[in-house]
C-alpha cells in the first residue's frame, strides 16, 4: 500500500494547466494583497479566454507585467525620500520603454486580457507591529546565541526564555546597533544586498496601471453589490519580496503570493493539454528589470511549459551590469524552444498594432543597441581580466 | 487486514486530516475503491470522518467499526433526543460554547457564517439581527459555488473580512479560510450555519484552528469558539434513543460511513485516532 510513487510532476499535462471540472468557469484565488486594491481577498480567476481566428479557437495570451512601479527622482537621479521608489521614470524622454508599455497596458485593459502584475513590496518598518509574535522561540541553551546576544538576554530578556519573541524584543536581541547597515533596526535582504527600493505602502504602480486597477475595483464592487461573493477579475496585483516572482505557500497551503495559482488558473478549462492544445499556453512578459525579475519570470513560466513572448519594447533594463540584448541571448540560448523575443507588436496575439507603435518601438531598439554597444567591450574586458563590473575578482581564491 | 507499516503524525486537534496536509495527500492518492477504517476516540473519529468526507475523494469506502471506538466522556447507552445531538456533541465532546442571541462579541472576534444562501433566508434573518448588534466583529461569509448569499446578509458582504465559496462540512479545512482567519488573529471565533452538521464540524474546525494558533489544550481551544445555534435550522424532534444509535445514524447519513458493524480484525488502540488503509 505504501510505496514511493515518484515526486509529483507539477507540469505534467492534465496535472497542471488544463485541469478542469465541468461547471467551473473560474478558479478562486485568495490573497490579502488583493484587499489593498480591491477591498476583498478572494477573486474568481477565469482562464485566458479564446478568440476565433479564421474559424478556429485560439487562446489569448496571459500578460505578465512585472514591477511596473514608478520612482521619483531628483535632477541627479537620486530617489526622493517618501515618494514612490520603484524604477520607472515617468518622463518618456528619460524612460524609453514608457510609450510602448503604455500602449500595451491600454490594449490589455480594453480587451480585458488576463493580466498578472507582480510588484516588489519590500519591508516598511513603519508598519511593523512590534507586539506581534515572531516564530522564534528563545532557546534555553543560550550558548547558541552570539556573545552579544547572550549578554543582552541575560541582562534584559531572561523572562522570555522558552517563549515566542515579540518582534520588538526580537529586534532588540538580534539586530546589532553597531552594525553599519542595520544600526540595530530590522532590515530586509533587498536593502542589505542591493539597495532600498519599492517600499511597501510607499511604492505605487504606474499611473495607467493604477487607473486600470481603480476601474477593476468598481467592477468588482458592482458584482459584490449584486450578491456575488467571489467576484471575477481579470487583472491581479501580486506582492513579491525579491527576484523570484512566485512566493510559494507554506506546508499548510498558506501565505504565498499565489502567482503560481494564478498561472494555473489562466490555463484551466478546455483545453490546454495534450499534443493538440499545449501550444495554447502562451504568456507575454514585460516590465522591469530585464536583468532581474523579468528574466526570472520568463524562466519560471518556461518551466511551467508556457511559451513566452518577451516583448522587448515594453521591458526596462538597468543597463549597468548587463544589456538587454545580452539577456535575450542568455535566455534564447537556453530556452530557444519556449522563448520568442521581439520588439514587434505581436498582432497574432494582441490584434492590430496601435498608432505610434513603430516610433515607440524604434526608440527602444535604438536605446538597447546603444546600451549593448557600450556594454559589450566592458564585458569582454571584464572577462579577460576575470573581474566584475565593480572591479572585484570574478573568482574567489585566485 | 491492516499492515504493519505505520505513518505516524504528531497532530494536535480533532480532525486528523486537517492537522497535517500530508495526511490529506495520502488519502487523495488512494486508488478508487480503497477502504479506510477509522477508529479510536469517538470525538476524534467523528471530526476525522467529516474531514475525509470533505475531501470529496470519489470511491473511498470508509468504515468505523463500533468495536474499535472508545468513548471516555459520555455513556453511549444514555438516551438523548435527536434534536439535542449537535448541542451535546459541541459542548460535551468539543468544549464549544453555544452562544445565544444576546451574546455580545468581545474585541478581536470573528464570525464565520457558512451556507446562508437564498434558500435559508429565515435562518439568515436571525443571524443578521445578531450581527446588527456587533459593530466591531470581523465577518467571513461563505456560500457554495453558484449560489447566492441571502439578501439580508448582502450588506455585510462589501465590508466583510473575507467572502469565499465553500461546500462541505468543515469550512476551516479550506486553506483559504484558514489563511483569511489567521490574518485577523481572532481571540474568539463565532461559527454560524443554517445546517446543523456544518455548524458542528465548522465549529470543530475552528477549535482545531485555535489549538494551532493559541496552543493549550483542546478544551482551551474549544472555549474560544462559540456556535450560533440560534441561527440554524431546527432538527426534527424525536423520542430519546441511545446515544450509540444517534452516533451510528449520524455516521451513516451525514459522514458517509459505509458501515459501523463490528469487525474483529480491528480494535481500539492507544492513539486518539487511527486510520487503517485496508
Amino acid at each position: 500500500m505504501k510505496a514511493y510513487k515518484g515526486a509529483p510532476k507539477r507540469w505534467i499535462e492534465g496535472f497542471y494547466g488544463g485541469s478542469y471540472a465541468p461547471g467551473e468557469d473560474a478558479v478562486t484565488v485568495r490573497s490579502p494583497f488583493f484587499r489593498r486594491f480591491y477591498g476583498r481577498d478572494a477573486l474568481g480567476v477565469p482562464n485566458v479566454g479564446f478568440r476565433l481566428v479564421n474559424g478556429r479557437k485560439v487562446a489569448r495570451p496571459l500578460l505578465v507585467a512585472t514591477d511596473l512601479q514608478p520612482g521619483a527622482f531628483d535632477a541627479h537621479g537620486n530617489q526622493l525620500a517618501g515618494a514612490s521608489n520603484g524604477f520607472y521614470e515617468l518622463d518618456a524622454t528619460r524612460e524609453p520603454t514608457l510609450d510602448a508599455l503604455g500602449m500595451l497596458v491600454e490594449r490589455a485593459r480594453e480587451d480585458g486580457m488576463l493580466t498578472l502584475l507582480p510588484g516588489d513590496q519590500h519591508e516598511n518598518g513603519a508598519y511593523f507591529d512590534r507586539n506581534a509574535l515572531t516564530t522564534t522561540v528563545l532557546d534555553p541553551d543560550l550558548t547558541l546565541l552570539s556573545p552579544r546576544e547572550q549578554a543582552l538576554v541575560e541582562a534584559r530578556y531572561a523572562a522570555w526564555i522558552g517563549k515566542r519573541l515579540p518582534l520588538g524584543i526580537w529586534e532588540s536581541i538580534f539586530m546589532d546597533p553597531n552594525d553599519p547597515l542595520s544600526r540595530g533596526h530590522l532590515i530586509g535582504k533587498e536593502e542589505r544586498n542591493f539597495l532600498p527600493h519599492c517600499t511597501e505602502f510607499v511604492v505605487r504602480y504606474l499611473p495607467a496601471v493604477e487607473a486600470w486597477l481603480d476601474a477593476e475595483r468598481e467592477a468588482i464592487a458592482t458584482q459584490v453589490a449584486g450578491g456575488q461573493l467571489v467576484p471575477r477579475a481579470s487583472v491581479f496585483p501580486i506582492a513579491k519580496d525579491g527576484l523570484t516572482v512566485d512566493l510559494p505557500d507554506d506546508e499548510r497551503g498558506l501565505g504565498g503570493n499565489k502567482f503560481d495559482a494564478l498561472v494555473n488558473a489562466a490555463f484551466m478549462g478546455p483545453y490546454f493539454q495534450g499534443d493538440d492544445h499545449r501550444q495554447e499556453k502562451r504568456a507575454i512578459v514585460v516590465g522591469s528589470l530585464s536583468e532581474y525579475s523579468v528574466r526570472l519570470a520568463i524562466e519560471h513560466l518556461i518551466d511551467a511549459d508556457v511559451t513566452v513572448h518577451w516583448l522587448l519594447s515594453c521591458t526596462k533594463s538597468l543597463d549597468v551590469f548587463s544589456a538587454k540584448l545580452a539577456d535575450v541571448h542568455f535566455l534564447a540560448e537556453r530556452y530557444g524552444k519556449k522563448l520568442v523575443a521581439t520588439y514587434d507588436w505581436p498582432e497574432a496575439l494582441l490584434g492590430p498594432k496601435p498608432l505610434g507603435w513603430d516610433a515607440a518601438r524604434a526608440r527602444v531598439e535604438a536605446h538597447d543597441r546603444a546600451a549593448l554597444d557600450a556594454w559589450l567591450p566592458r564585458f569582454n574586458a571584464q572577462l579577460a581580466s576575470r573581474t566584475t563590473g565593480l572591479g572585484s575578482p570574478l573568482l574567489a581564491g585566485v | 487486514m491492516p499492515t504493519a507499516e505505520k505513518d505516524i503524525f504528531a497532530v494536535a486537534g480533532w480532525n486528523f486530516v486537517a492537522g497535517d496536509r500530508q495526511i490529506e495527500g495520502i488519502l487523495r492518492d488512494l486508488p478508487p475503491g480503497s477502504r479506510l477504517v477509522v477508529r479510536n476516540r469517538l470525538a476524534n473519529v467523528l471530526a476525522t470522518l467529516a474531514g475525509i468526507r470533505d475531501l470529496g475523494t470519489r470511491g473511498l469506502q470508509v468504515y468505523a467499526p463500533e468495536n474499535a471506538l472508545v468513548e471516555p466522556v459520555l455513556d453511549l447507552d444514555g438516551r438523548y433526543a435527536p434534536e439535542d445531538f449537535h448541542a451535546l456533541a459541541l459542548t460535551r465532546w468539543f468544549g464549544v460554547a453555544i452562544a445565544d442571541a444576546r451574546d455580545a462579541a468581545p474585541a478581536r472576534s470573528l464570525v464565520l457564517a457558512t451556507g446562508y444562501t437564498v434558500a435559508h433566508e429565515a435562518e439568515a434573518e436571525r443571524l443578521a439581527a445578531w450581527l446588527a448588534g456587533q459593530p466591531d466583529l470581523a465577518v467571513v461569509l461563505l456560500v457554495p459555488p453558484g449560489e447566492a448569499l441571502a439578501a439580508c446578509l448582502r450588506p455585510y458582504a462589501a465590508a466583510a473580512w473575507s467572502t469565499q465559496h465553500h461546500r462541505g462540512l468543515d469550512a476551516f479545512a479550506r486553506a483559504t479560510v484558514e489563511e483569511a482567519v489567521g490574518e485577523f488573529e481572532p481571540e474568539r471565533v463565532y461559527v454560524a450555519s443554517p445546517d446543523p452538521d456544518a455548524l458542528l464540524y465548522t465549529a470543530v474546525g475552528a477549535a482545531d484552528y485555535m489549538l494551532r494558533s493559541h496552543g493549550g489544550t483542546t478544551r482551551d481551544a474549544g472555549r474560544r469558539v462559540h456556535a450560533l445555534a440560534f441561527a440554524r435550522a431546527e432538527v426534527p424532534a424525536g423520542p430519546p434513543v441511545a446515544l450509540r444509535a444517534l452516533v451510528k445514524a449520524h455516521m451513516q447519513a451525514v459522514l458517509g460511513v459505509a458501515s459501523t458493524d463490528a469487525d474483529g480484525r480491528f480494535a481500539a488502540s492507544g492513539e486518539a485516532i487511527a486510520i487503517d488503509l485496508v
